[in-house]
């Protein structure tokens, strides 16, 4: 019986339990990272709103998650100490959409889904699959029972 | 069976770059090698054994084209699987290499996974 | 002059994004001018026949850098690579915007920089001739193609 676990929007969760289903809702210029290792079943889900935590210092330190850099580091050094390997992990990424609406600054979307190739590239670590871009907003989910991500949009559903 | 690879190319950064993708593919890879210009590459190609050549084109001293051109006359060389990694927009000329035995190209700027991808498609059609 | 602004800006933007992940955003007020810059230039011949000019700051050159190499190195010789990269890669992505036919076929000289007190100034640089000044995430970059 599966467990849906909800992330809200700059928060994330680290899961080794193959009943979750970590959920996402409502990615617009936010990004969703997927991360998980088959060999181990350690899985997370990060859904982080804007790129660099020098944007904000002070923010950063109490919603670490706010940003791709402070969040990653958290979720990576967590899995790692679970036991996961940076090789096997795989890497979905979803959102970065150019929303009318979104918070101020120059397509967020855009920065952001830079924000974590960088954060990937510096980590050696590859993008195994993405959905981004866009102007539709995103609900991203993560079967830890398998390491299946599924995308909800317009709509439609399609799994990375 | 681990291979050498060959990276051609003026820029140190460009070099590091690929060097690291290769890493993060997790090939078994013996000895990775560098040069600057077509001339330096040739001379190593002529003392190590080479199994896979990532070269730019546009260098100083002897660019890319040349380079390969000699590679292809080459009794030990002309075999070796060339990929070109670069700039040139021309696909008269890309052609053309290809046609000489090239096996495949890259673009710059390019992401890592597409580079990845070319590896990996290189190595699966030159080990048949 | 519209068209050279907006192809330049195109070719550089897809070239930072991808190289370096940084963006190009819309200017601020009080941007801080440059003291040390670096100026990076690379020449083409062809149907068209010119030369694509980078101008900028040595931190930025130091920021591009470590963003290319993942950290690992961000001393002088690796921010002029880095920025005569960006000036090859940049001309790699605008000569195809230039082209009259598909047939056209370009030559690029290797790309140079120049550095210290041979470096312009960014007032020099950007005043008068026809120029791009972006900001790249806080960053004054200043692109010039000038054709013979």
């Amino acid at each position: 019986m599966s467990r849906k676990i909800i992330i809200d929007i700059s928060d994330a969760r680290v899961s080794n339990n193959p009943t979750d289903v970590l959920t996402t809702y409502s990615l617009g210029s936010c990004i969703g990272v997927c991360l998980y290792d088959p060999s181990t079943g350690i899985g997370s889900m990060l859904h982080y709103q804007l790129p660099a935590s020098s944007m904000d210092i002070q923010r950063a330190k109490e919603s670490p998650f706010m940003f791709a850099d402070t969040g990653m580091k958290i979720l990576l050094d967590k899995m790692l100490s679970m036991g996961a390997n940076k090789k096997r992990i795989q890497v979905k990424v979803a959102g970065g959409a150019a929303m009318e609406n979104g918070p101020a600054g120059f397509d967020i979307g855009k920065r952001n889904y830079l924000a974590i190739r960088k954060i990937l590239w510096q980590n050696g670590m590859f993008i195994d699959a993405e959905d981004v871009g866009g102007s539709s907003p995103r609900n991203l989910y993560l079967d830890m029972s398998c390491g299946t991500v599924t995308i909800k949009s317009n709509g439609f559903e399609k799994n990375l | 069976m681990a291979l050498n690879i060959l990276i051609v190319d003026d820029s140190l950064l460009t070099r590091k770059a690929v060097k690291r993708i290769i890493g993060m593919i997790g090939l078994d890879v013996g000895n990775i090698v560098e040069a600057e210009n077509g001339v330096d590459a040739l001379k190593i190609l002529d003392e190590t054994k080479v199994d896979l050549v990532l070269a730019d084109l546009n260098m100083p001293e002897m660019g890319g084209i040349e380079m390969i051109h000699k590679m292809k006359t080459g009794e030990t060389t002309k075999a070796i699987p060339v990929v070109i990694v670069t700039t040139e927009s021309s696909t008269t000329r890309i052609k053309e290499l290809l046609m000489e035995g090239v096996k495949d190209y890259l673009h710059k700027p390019f992401t890592s996974e597409e580079f990845k991808e070319i590896i990996s498609h290189t190595l699966e059609k030159t080990n048949g | 002059m519209v068209d050279t602004e907006n192809n330049l800006t195109e070719a550089f933007s897809k070239t930072i994004e991808k190289m370096a992940f940084l963006s190009v955003m819309p200017m601020e007020k009080d941007m801080v001018i440059p003291e040390k810059t670096i100026l990076a230039e690379i020449s083409f011949t062809g149907p068209k026949s010119g030369t694509l000019q980078i101008l900028t700051g040595v931190d930025f050159t130091k920021v591009l850098a470590e963003n290319i190499s993942a950290g690992d190195e961000t001393g002088e010789n690796a921010c002029l690579d880095a920025l005569k990269e960006l000036a090859n890669v940049t001309c790699g992505l605008l000569l195809p915007l230039l082209l009259i036919s598909p047939q056209d076929v370009f030559d690029v000289t290797v790309p140079t920089v120049l550095c210290g007190e041979n470096s312009p100034q960014w007032n020099e640089f950007t005043t008068g001739q026809s120029n791009c000044v972006l900001n790249v995430e806080g960053y004054l970059v200043a692109i010039r193609l000038s054709y013979n």
